[in-house]
């Protein structure tokens, strides 16, 4: 009885999927404070823009139903808080993680030069086949743009990293990066599962890591 | 006495703990308490079964006041947290660390009417000093205060002006701190744009204020629209602060803490230095370990475990045993979960330090307790729980959860064998307390039994308070006896 709607056009607002998904992934949101991580999310959830949403503390947590390729998904999103004091905190969910959504703001340099800290703490924290999004926010104000879109290319790139740039307050771009790292999240877990078959084989080196 | 007993087994059970800290603690990812518990075990017989849990609270409570780890070690105290904290009963079948302490029921408690102007101004001599400080404090921790008092009497609640200045005392503080307040926000004012590229902690600070000033409670008349001068108030309040206490600045959730305030105060100076006052009680929160953050979650479950054993077994089962989802709650005083009206009731109470020390753990286990059935009915895991305990936000009954918090304070009060860690958290005499770890460490036997039989008869009042209806007099009596 599900919707099996072709989401491989990324229709925004993909149909819910029912319960019991046959995917479950846990995503971790990171980046700098005020970035658009919490206003990402709702606008994932509600299709709305919310200007004003207060600043996380601590973590956040909702489950997005997803609909793609014919198979239900369902994610587990952890939205944390930006400011470095938290970081050590935000660092212990990056083992839970199967992906992580590292999210700077376009018209913020700053925001932008902090993508390697993150990308440090993920590789020292998460597991090795992470997924990892590298995802420009706030498009809308291309005026205040900072961040070249092909600076962002260029470093996801580099890191072997999903990018995408989108706007949280147009709704550009923001459940077609949720979709892509959905196929990106299942290609890793059937990589997984592959190799979880082949248990007598001696593991094989598979690193895209620096 | 078998009471005797105890004592000697907890202290000797430290000592040689201590002597295996160095080792522990060298560790990178150490299963801290998972070794606290095994070696004792080892060297010790299996009539330590029953007190291992004892053991384990005191433990915990010294662990981050008396140990001091070097912040590298103490840097990723989750991580050490979520396997330390981690209880795996199957492993040691043998061992159960449950709590067989008899808590008795949970006493009925009711709230009275919040404190008017008339009660306020009738306990108030005629220069204008508060003449029964302990009265007004049961008053307010009974039913809070009415709105229109709130401007007053928080300055006193929060420790801006002491309780027995006279009103004179109190005008000559206030223009005293009004010159600090505006030479201080001098400061920053007059930092230019050149001095500032150069200065990136200022503008660090300034940056990030300015982004949350712009999200905090904007849907509060006082803070909602564009240029609003709440808006310009709660922004400099906030950068004179830094100047305040530059090393710690701004952290996120601060303005949470002082939007309350200013709205209640409506005056800059006088906001400024309430918040001052409540970042006193606050600031370890903010540091950059987040000491205080750790210590409330492990008191926490200490505290969690004595009330409800099962509840915390559950949760360490679904590895949330650190209380992690509690987080938001302890960082802003539970800011985020209530009304903004209900809020100002639930801080004046918390800020008379009645009935007990860390009463807002204790609101804590309060909400805690109400949602566990839930919770282990629908066998929530750890995801499902931090979603739950997150989406309790602005549905709790403040009135509910006081009364709740204050039965349980009553429970725990009359308990007979209050472990030493509980009553050290809530900073209560219990009748048949033992001399706490580090007061007894290196002194003979003689020394402690000295010390046990005056806690005795220092808190043999508070028993015999403790039959008697008047629950309120009862806890003034316990508060008097609490060394400052």
């Amino acid at each position: 009885a599900v919707t099996a709607d072709r989401a491989g056009a990324a229709s925004r607002g993909s149909p819910e999927a029912s319960l019991d998904p046959d995917h479950l992934y846990n995503v971790l949101f990171v980046g700098d404070s005020h970035v658009g991580k919490t206003s990402f999310l709702y606008r994932l959830h509600t299709d709305y823009f919310n200007p004003r949403l207060t600043a996380t503390v601590g973590l956040d947590y909702q489950v997005k139903n997803l609909v793609v390729d014919n198979k239900r998904f369902a994610l587990r999103l952890w939205d944390s808080a930006g400011q470095e004091r938290y970081h050590s905190v935000t660092k212990q969910f990056f083992r839970k993680a199967d992906g992580v959504v590292l999210m700077y703001d376009i018209t913020s340099e700053y925001s932008f030069s902090e993508v390697r800290y993150w990308l440090s703490c993920i590789q020292e924290g998460a597991e090795d086949g992470v997924a990892i999004l590298l995802l420009g926010n706030k498009t809308d104000c291309a005026a205040e743009r900072q961040v070249p879109t092909k600076e962002g290319e260029r470093l996801a790139k580099k890191h072997q990293l999903m990018f995408y740039e989108c706007s949280a307050a147009s709704g550009h771009n923001v459940s077609e990066a949720m979709v892509s790292l959905i196929r990106l999240l299942k290609v890793r877990e059937d990589e997984l599962k592959n190799k979880a078959e082949e248990v007598p084989k001696p593991p094989q080196k598979k690193k895209g890591c620096c | 006495s078998p009471q005797d007993k105890r004592i000697l087994l907890v202290n000797s059970q430290n000592k040689s703990l201590s002597q295996s800290f160095e080792n522990l603690f060298d560790e990178p990812s150490y299963g801290l308490l998972q070794k606290l518990k095994k070696d004792p075990y080892t060297v010790t017989m299996g009539r330590f079964s029953k007190v291992t849990n004892y053991i384990f609270d005191s433990f915990r409570l010294s662990d981050p006041s008396s140990q001091r780890r070097p912040p590298s070690e103490m840097a990723d105290f989750l991580n050490d947290a979520i396997p330390g904290l981690k209880i795996n009963q199957q492993e040691e079948p043998g061992f159960e660390v449950i709590t067989r302490i008899d808590l008795g029921k949970q006493p009925e408690v009711s709230r009275r009417e919040p404190v008017s102007a008339e009660e306020w101004a009738k306990n108030m001599d005629s220069e204008g000093r508060i003449l029964n400080v302990d009265y007004i404090k049961q008053l307010i921790f009974k039913g809070g205060l009415c709105h229109t008092l709130r401007k007053e009497a928080w300055k006193f609640l929060l420790g801006y002006f002491p309780w027995n200045s006279t009103k004179e005392e109190r005008a000559n503080l206030q223009k005293k701190r009004t010159d600090e307040y505006f030479r201080m926000k001098l400061q920053w004012k007059s930092v230019s744009e050149e001095q500032e590229k150069r200065n990136s902690r200022l503008r660090d600070y300034r940056s990030l204020i300015e982004k949350d000033v712009n999200r905090t409670d904007r849907t509060n008349k006082f803070y909602e629209g564009e240029d609003n001068p709440g808006l310009i108030l709660l922004h400099d309040i906030l950068m004179t602060y830094c100047m305040y206490d530059f090393d710690l600045g701004y952290v996120q959730g601060m303005s949470d803490l002082l939007s309350p305030v200013l709205y209640v105060m409506e005056n800059e100076v006088d906001a400024f230095w309430c918040f001052v006052s409540y970042m006193d009680q606050m600031h370890q929160n903010f540091e950059e370990q987040m000491q205080g953050m750790k210590t409330q979650l492990i008191q926490l479950s200490t505290l969690l475990r004595l009330l409800d054993s099962g509840f915390c077994s559950y949760l360490e089962s679904q590895d949330s045993g650190y209380l992690y989802f509690c987080f938001r709650w302890l960082l802003i005083r539970f800011k985020r979960e209530f009304s903004f009206q209900d809020i100002l009731r639930l801080w004046e109470v918390m800020w008379t330090e009645l009935p007990c020390q860390n009463f807002h753990l204790l609101l804590c286990c309060a909400i805690l307790e109400s949602e566990k059935q839930q919770i282990m009915d629908k066998h929530y895991g750890f995801n499902e729980i931090l979603k739950h305990i997150n989406e309790l936000s602005m549905k709790i009954d403040v009135e509910y959860i006081l009364c709740k918090a204050e039965a349980i304070s009553m429970q725990m009060m009359n308990c007979k064998e209050l472990p030493q860690a509980v009553s050290e958290i809530l900073g209560i005499e219990s009748s048949s307390v033992t001399p706490d770890s580090d007061t007894g460490e290196d002194e003979s036997g003689a020394m402690l039994s000295c010390a046990t039989s005056l806690y005795q008869s220092m808190s043999t009042p508070v028993i015999a308070a403790n039959g008697t209806r008047d629950s309120t007099q009862q806890m003034s009596e316990t508060q008097s006896l609490t060394p400052a």
